[in-house]
């Protein structure tokens, strides 16, 4: 089933038959598996570790407080084991001198196409914990509300040549960015 | 495109405050000292009263305290009201609006008459009495985070000036020349008329019968029924003092009960009917939409508060036509402006649906109104989607009351008519299924989406920055992804959902050729 009908020799239309995309060229660095392990690690702690508080402390803790603290930490221990793995295989990027192209995700994923020509701003971000790993994320903002380009896992050097590289081609590209 | 310099569209207009003698800083309208002070206290009248009337309550003895909180925190609002007048001043220069303001944090604002995309004046019933306009000026500005849902829109407010003024700045602020490359559409055609406004779209009192059929009326019987009840609160009037409330309970729990349930749902309605209809009167009444001859769309409406919106034409991206599902029943249908850098802007008032069509073809200046054009349908894997979206949370809740009844907590009751949740949900899904569609006709993406709010918009392809695919794991075991267009307007991007990943990848490559080629492969 054809979306569009034009002509067959119109630009762009010379791809016909069933059309994907292909995966972005790099893969953001192998410290961001540590990084991801990391950073949910937290949250499932104070999870476990305030229901199992509740179930010692309290004078009449339920009895299913044991079953729901066995339960997150089963779960715990699955999405931190399975997740940083699914995303290291996920997570890519790439960018041309005409757009800026992101694959995300582990369960959902989502890829994002930004042109060069609409970049406004490109910024570094380094949490504590990236900066302890030496990690970095490099935003990608346009006009756009939907939210910036992210490019998370990168490794600090690497953020920075992304950086000046699209920094020079935006400014060689000329357009108001809305 | 031609390019009018602004001397020649308006010339007894000056556009730069500059170049006069003592800098061109204007103040607001003097008027402002009468009319803020009240409008201060009136914001307040409510607890201002509560405290009148609680401290004259005070015993013999105790000082009445509340009294003179009521009286000191009053002479303050006063103060901050005439303090504002004193304090804001605004100038207009030929690349710059600058607006110095706040009397304990000063705040200097300066935006770049370029990116001015609306100029909004609204005028409630105090200002009208004195001819002020309360000036918002639109500059896409957008505060609260990059990932914030609701941006705040930062504007350049001034509050207020006097309606002459309101319109001059309208004219000097959109009527600029506008850049060739921004104001160009698909079809090539001139804007500037050479004479005055033409009038797009006017009131017409038959719309009135779709009053009824949008939410109004429940939210203005929401919103009365709160502030009585707040008032009571707050003067401790409890409802079993008064006798005709006893009388009326009386009279409800002798009759049987499904002529109660009767009574209070034709009641109900009546209410909530004449509800809507007044809110619709108020909001709509001298409803004009017009294409100013500077290069702007301006909508006037109000009853008691008057609104005039303005866009610059340059920064149009598109149009939306909503159908909320009461008003797609009765083939009603409202239509907004999807405008770059600012919010959508309601160019149409609940009205017929072929009047939508038919603004919308206007206001884009086309020939045949892509909201009428025919839309691709997407493949069945979509409908059991949707089906799944809609049954699994009514399924949960069922199971959940179930389970309640299941270890005696809750009765029977609740799940039992929660399962008529079920075919509503099933129905509701369906229709979501059918509403789905897309089109790209005449240079503008059109993708068609939801059941309760059904929504078509129309979106210039040239508008169109980038693409989001998404591909939840639900979406992959059926092959479906759902593609989005990000744009620089307030909605952040259109979707297409749930269609095909062939087809969702051509139609992106179709709409921006050469953006994505690099990255498709067969």
């Amino acid at each position: 089933m054809s979306a569009v009908s034009t002509a067959p020799n119109a630009p762009g239309t010379e791809l016909l038959g069933r059309l994907r995309l292909r995966e972005p060229e790099h893969r953001v660095h192998r410290k961001a598996i540590l990084w991801w392990t990391l950073r949910p690690l937290f949250f499932w702690l104070v999870v476990i570790a305030g229901q199992l508080v509740l179930l010692n402390l309290a004078p009449d803790a339920p009895s299913w407080l044991l079953g729901t603290s066995g339960a997150s930490a089963g779960l715990g221990l699955l999405h931190v084991l399975v997740m940083p793995q699914w995303r290291y295989r996920v997570h890519r990027w790439e960018t041309t001198e005409e757009a800026v192209y992101t694959q995300t995700g582990w369960l959902n994923q989502e890829w994002r196409i930004a042109p060069v020509s609409r970049i406004q701003t490109v910024d570094v971000e380094r949490g504590p914990l990236q900066q302890v790993l030496g990690l970095a994320t490099v935003i990608v903002t346009t006009a756009s509300a939907a939210g910036p380009v992210h490019i998370a896992g990168v490794d600090r050097e690497t953020a920075v040549r992304l950086v000046d590289e699209l920094t020079a081609n935006t400014q060689a590209t000329q357009g108001d960015a809305t | 495109m031609s390019e009018r310099p602004l001397d020649t569209i308006t010339p007894t207009l000056d556009s730069n405050d500059a170049e006069s003698a003592d800098g061109g800083w204007h103040r607001l309208d003097a008027r402002v000292l009468a009319v803020r002070p009240v409008r201060e206290l009136l914001n307040f009248a409510i607890p201002l009263i509560v405290l009148f009337i609680s401290g004259s309550n005070a015993g013999d003895g105790e000082t009445p305290w509340g009294r003179y909180v009521g009286l000191a925190i009053a002479t303050l609002l006063v103060i901050r009201g005439v303090l504002h007048w004193f304090t804001t001043r605004y100038r207009i220069t030929g690349e710059q609006v600058e607006l110095h303001t706040g009397v304990l944090v000063r705040k200097r604002l300066a935006v770049p008459r370029d990116r001015i995309r609306t100029v909004d004046a609204k005028s409630d019933f105090l200002h009208r009495i004195f001819g002020l306009a309360d000036l918002r000026i639109g500059t896409g500005r957008q505060t609260g985070g990059r990932k914030s849902k609701d941006k705040k829109e930062d504007g350049l407010a001034l509050s207020a000036v006097s309606s002459v003024e309101a319109d001059r700045l309208r004219q000097v602020l959109l009527h600029r020349s506008i850049p060739p490359r921004a104001a160009a559409t698909p079809s090539g055609a001139t804007r500037f008329d050479a004479g005055a406004a033409t009038t797009l779209a006017a009131l017409d009192p038959s719309w009135l019968k779709y009053a009824p059929f949008t939410l109004s009326g429940l939210a203005a019987v929401g919103a009365v029924g709160a502030f009585t009840w707040r008032i009571m609160n707050e003067l401790h009037v409890a409802p079993d003092r008064i006798g005709l409330w006893h009388s009326l309970i009386d009279r409800v729990g002798a009759a049987p009960i499904y002529l109660t349930v009767l009574v209070a749902a034709i009641g109900l309605t009546l209410v909530v009917t004449l509800g809507s209809v007044v809110v619709y009167v108020f909001a709509y009444w001298n409803f004009q939409l017009t294409r100013e001859h500077g290069g702007s769309l301006r909508v006037r409406r109000g009853l008691l508060t008057t609104r005039s919106d303005s866009i610059e034409e340059g920064r149009l991206r598109g149009v939306e036509v909503v159908e909320p599902l009461a008003l797609r029943m009765v083939g009603g249908a409202r239509c907004t402006a999807v405008v770059g850098g600012a919010a959508s802007k309601l160019v149409l008032p609940p009205a017929p649906r072929a009047e939508a069509d038919r603004v919308a073809c206007a206001v884009l200046e086309l020939t045949a109104s892509p909201t009428t054009a025919r839309l691709v349908r997407h493949s069945r894997r979509a409908l059991a989607r949707r089906l799944t979206r809609a049954l699994a949370p009514t399924l949960i809740v069922i199971a959940t009351l179930g389970a309640g009844r299941w270890f005696d907590v809750l009765p029977d009751w609740p799940w039992e008519s929660a399962l008529v949740l079920v075919p509503i949900a099933a129905l509701l899904a369906v229709d979501r299924f059918r509403n789905l569609g897309h089109a790209l006709t005449n240079g503008y993406l059109v993708s068609r989406s939801g059941s309760i709010s059904r929504k078509t918009p129309v979106l210039r392809q040239s508008g169109i920055i980038g693409w989001r695919v998404r591909r939840s794991v639900f979406q992959r075991r059926v092959g479906l992804v759902t593609v989005a267009a990000t744009a620089g307007i307030s909605a952040g991007e259109y979707r297409v959902i749930d269609i095909a990943e062939s087809d969702g990848l051509a139609l992106a490559n179709a709409a921006t050729p050469g953006l994505l080629t690099p990255f498709l492969r067969e």
